[in-house]
């Protein structure tokens, strides 16, 4: 069934002012890349129903079925951390959809992590990454922070152990030939000058290999339940779809039909600690890169796909179910009376225009959440594709 | 050199030929006497009157009078030149064959020491060193077309890495950009860059918070770099460079010469001129020390003492940096 209507539609006015701007503009600087030619084509399998377009593929990282198997294994693989104790799975299990059931998960050091583990679902699409951070356009950008971040630690990689952990990952004999068949181009692409080069773009591609549009919503298989819901969501009333638009159920989507990109980020009045808005730090969202006061609390809207597997909610778990994120909504914000970080987010000045509360009844917030239940897609968290490939299990994390 | 001069002037074309944006051309001219001259730049990583060591404790520093031992002193050095009494101004060309540089930008390592294990490979860099770090350097290298004719008065460097390769991939970066690489521990990956400048200090007794009782850290780090960068738009569109960041904070040094001819003198970085205004042993937010956003209440001092803007102070009081960077004689301490 092809009937969902793709794209929000929102501000097309403006956008069509602002492009035109950009036109009579710089055109040497500012065209966008529209390749129709390309639009269906990949040296990559992906696996799309007809009416999802493809994602953009890094022009110095297209995609492979050898890349992505590679990045699989060394996607489960915890010899990839400073003491071969957490792999990327560890905080990224693929029957909770790639996130990890915690409000926020500790590194190889047992240092804490401020925001959520995020699920990887259809992450290709997304044009920016992690929660709030507008300087992340490609996943290989992405990776280099669990890996090599200091703040906080995640995989603990340093200056004092790469290359002990690289020699590791050369003493695993199935790497020979997984590398030697993911860069045939190279004479020695374990062990040469781009290993590393190698090892996070091959991770890119598997987890931008990571496709999931098999759920009852794809299907039209939905309970009349779940289809009072879609209506509800897609309602003027609950606004939801501004926000969570689109095949992934987020405005932060890229593909390759798309011609003009914007780059979006919403407070949704989870805090207002001091009154002003402000967001406990150091997850203030947006703000934390850019330190533009207008960007408190901005963070990217999730996509909606398998959300329900996903649990606890916001950028830093600190909303328990669905219901409880609905309800957040329904009031405009969230009030907390109690520590830790009280304050009444429903005023928050930052606060996005489609954060209006809302006025809905239980039985119309179960019929969301069936519609958000509807979402999940049993064939992606049971995919072989996606599961941990090491059968010899000494070394290779045994996170679910 | 006149074959080099004629590509500065067509890519400079092809520059003003482009779209708008920001043209920063350097016009350098020679005379028939410049000779291409190898020198050697040397700098010292000083705290007041005492060059830097690992595993050493200094004392008497900022506004509490601190004792600190250093965990990072590290900082990339780009376009240096020479500039002449006439306000010419001369390129050093960096030697891309010297470890730890290439031809744009340059990383300077004063860690002395390191731990390294029976392959070679360093395990852990100064803290608990006992030999000597094989990435430690002082000093760029490099050539510029001197003219005996014409007098040298000063020497101009930029702290940072240059705005196009700050934001390029780091794992098949030319080193010393490459991550893993020389440049592991000097990367802002989620601030999409390189740390321009890393010196972290782990001061004797705790670092405390005025406002929460309950918090204590322990080292007191400084890490300069951009900041608010937003380039994700453009980096999902072939052939578009990223958007400025809103606080390039790029440190321009401006050294005179003071008479001292080539090889007679170094550059000396003075950490306890940097932190002369902070207090070590205390942190009133953020993260403990300064890591250059706007709102750190640690880098209001710091970035002064750079001759940085900061938020919203313009620092526009002459160039108050040489306090921190001074050229000193070479076989000084």
């Amino acid at each position: 069934m092809i009937k969902r209507q793709l794209g929000a539609g929102i501000c097309r006015p403006a956008l069509v002012v602002a492009l035109l701007i950009m036109l009579t503009g710089c055109l040497e600087q500012s065209r966008t890349t529209v390749d129709d030619q390309g639009a269906r084509v990949s040296g990559f399998d992906w696996g799309l129903p007809d009416h999802i377009p493809l994602p953009r593929e890094p022009e110095d990282n297209p995609m492979t079925e050898e890349k992505f198997q590679l990045g699989r294994h060394l996607f489960y693989d915890t010899r990839l951390s400073s003491n071969g104790t957490i792999s990327c799975s560890s905080c990224h299990h693929q029957d909770k959809a790639f996130s990890d059931g915690l409000a926020q998960a500790s590194g190889a050091t047992g240092e804490r992590h401020p925001r959520n583990s995020q699920a990887l679902v259809n992450v290709a699409w997304n044009n920016s990454l992690t929660w709030g951070n507008p300087s992340l356009g490609t996943i290989e950008k992405q990776i280099m922070i669990p890996l090599f971040g200091d703040d906080p630690i995640e995989h603990g990689l340093n200056e004092g152990n790469h290359e002990q952990v690289l020699r590791n990952l050369q003493a695993e004999p199935v790497y020979a030939s997984l590398f030697a068949e993911a860069f045939p181009e190279q004479s020695d692409p374990l062990a040469g000058d781009l290993a590393w080069d190698n090892i996070v773009k091959a991770l890119g591609s598997f987890v931008r290999g990571l496709v999931s549009f098999d759920s009852d919503f794809d299907r039209g298989t939905m309970s009349e339940q779940a289809l009072r819901g879609e209506r509800l969501f897609n309602s003027e009333r609950l606004e939801c779809f501004h926000c969570h638009a689109g095949y992934n159920f987020t405005d932060a989507t890229t593909d390759r039909l798309t011609t003009f990109n914007t780059v979006l980020f919403h407070n949704t009045g989870l805090y207002n600690i001091d009154g002003l808005g402000a967001y406990p730090s150091p997850n203030t969202g947006r703000h934390e890169v850019t330190g533009n006061p207008g960007h408190m609390g901005q963070f990217r809207a999730p996509g909606l796909r398998n959300v329900a597997l996903t649990a606890p909610y916001n950028h830093d778990g600190s909303v328990d179910t669905l219901e409880d994120v609905i309800r957040n909504y329904a009031a405009g914000g969230r009030l907390r009376v109690s520590p830790p970080y009280p304050g009444d987010g429903r005023m928050n000045p930052y606060k996005d225009g489609f954060i209006v509360s809302f006025s809905i009844t239980e039985s119309e917030i179960q019929d969301l959440v069936a519609f958000l239940e509807s979402l999940t897609d049993q064939a992606f968290i049971a995919n072989p594709r996606f599961s941990n490939p090491w059968t010899d299990n000494s070394n290779k994390d045994l996170t679910p | 050199m006149v074959n080099k001069g004629i590509y500065c002037l067509i890519a400079g074309g092809v520059l003003l030929s482009g779209c708008g944006g920001s043209s920063s051309s350097s016009s350098t001219t020679e005379s028939d006497t410049a000779e291409l001259t190898e020198l050697t730049i040397p700098f010292k990583a000083m705290v007041d009157s005492d060059q830097m060591t690992c595993g050493q404790t200094f004392t008497g520093l900022g506004t509490n009078s601190a004792s600190v031992e250093f965990e990072d002193f590290r900082m990339f050095i780009s376009n240096p030149r020479f500039v002449t009494d006439q306000g010419e101004e001369i390129p050093f060309n960096l030697d891309a064959d010297a470890p730890g540089q290439n031809a744009q930008v340059a990383l300077l390592d004063f860690r002395d020491k390191a731990e390294v294990d029976e392959n070679g490979a360093v395990t852990d860099v100064c803290v608990s060193g006992t030999q000597d770090n094989p990435g430690y350097k002082d000093y760029l290298k490099g050539t510029a077309a001197l003219d005996p004719a014409k007098s040298i008065s000063h020497l101009k460097f930029t702290i940072g890495v240059p705005f196009e390769l700050n934001h390029a991939s780091q794992t098949d970066a030319e080193e010393p950009l490459r991550n893993p690489g020389y440049a592991s521990g000097m990367t802002w990956n989620w601030q999409n860059g390189y740390k321009f400048m890393a010196i972290d200090v782990l001061p004797t007794g705790e670092i405390t918070r005025p406002a929460d009782p309950d918090w204590t850290g322990t080292a007191w780090n400084f890490h300069l770099g951009s900041t608010g960068c937003e380039v994700v738009v453009s980096d999902l569109t072939d052939g578009v460079s990223p958007e400025p960041c809103a606080a390039d904070n790029r440190v321009e040094v401006s050294l005179p010469l003071s008479g001292y001819g080539p090889g007679a003198y170094a550059i000396a970085i003075d950490y306890a001129a940097l932190v002369s205004g902070s207090n070590l042993n205390q942190d009133k937010g953020e993260k403990a020390g300064c890591m250059s956003f706007v709102d750190d209440p640690e880098c209001s001092s710091v970035f002064r003492n750079l001759a940085l803007p900061y938020g919203g102070e313009e620092n526009t009081g002459g160039n108050p940096n040489v306090e921190v960077f001074k050229i000193v004689e070479l076989s000084a301490p």
